[in-house]
């Protein structure tokens, strides 16, 4: 009775089984990956397509950027700050001779 | 308007252009009937009523679109229904593409649509991923 059930089935019906099937698996799995994959700060960007590593150091070196920034503005004021002890310092010296 | 439509539509484009695809086609399927008779039906014509692929086509494209309007609100069950829309709509493609090679295997020479559902498919299980990627349900 099997056999003649399978008999009646066409080839190409059962091979659009196989197909319904394999695209049923393939999304699971890719559901499992994109899950696997997420960011905890929402973004679904994919591992193995390299873009989050490589956005990782355009931001890495963008905040080295803005610490050295940062970094000069504080020395400046520093410089500015012992030019002004200097000055006064000379300024004494002077009145003390 | 501009802004509000590149807000909805610009990072899930083809998930748009899919969900109106079915519904169009849906839409199409009633207005001609015959539809069903042509080349990408062939087997699913053959298992199923028209009456149902209509559903089916109408169902899960309004379902898409409402999962992709609602999928900023709902982080949990807007990706889920993408998901699911994703399935139905790779799934439909491949059916379709599988009836093409059917018409195409004696020597007919198949219709232009063929690669076309072939990369859709695709495009369909990387929407799946994408939208397991969105689901904020913390599974």
């Amino acid at each position: 009775m099997i056999e003649a059930a399978l008999k009646s089935l066409d080839p190409f019906t059962l091979l659009q089984a196989v197909i319904a099937v394999l695209i049923v698996l393939v999304w699971s799995w890719m559901m499992f990956r994109g899950s696997r994959d997420k960011k905890p700060n929402g973004s679904a960007t994919p591992v193995w397509s390299l873009y989050g590593p490589v956005h990782d150091v355009l931001r890495a070196i963008h905040e080295m950027n803005e610490e050295g920034r940062e970094t000069n503005r504080i020395l400046s004021r520093a410089e500015a700050i012992l030019k002004e002890i200097m000055k006064d310092q000379r300024e004494q010296r002077e009145l003390q001779t | 308007m501009t802004p509000l439509i590149r807000h909805y539509v610009e990072a899930r484009l083809f998930e748009w252009v899919m969900a109106i695809g079915m519904i169009g086609l849906g839409i199409e399927i009633i207005i001609f009937p015959d539809v069903v008779r042509g080349p990408s039906f062939m087997l699913l014509a053959a298992i199923f009523p028209k009456l149902s692929i209509d559903i089916f086509l109408i169902f899960f494209g309004g379902l898409r679109i409402a999962a992709l309007i609602a999928n900023g609100r709902s982080t949990v069950y807007g990706p889920r229904v993408r998901a699911i829309g994703a399935l139905a709509g790779a799934t439909l493609w491949a059916q379709f593409d599988l009836s093409i090679i059917y018409v195409a295997r004696d020597g007919t020479a198949p219709p232009a649509a063929m690669s076309f559902w072939f990369v859709f498919i695709f495009g369909e299980l990387y929407s799946a991923y994408r939208a397991a990627g969105d689901d904020r349900s913390g599974a």
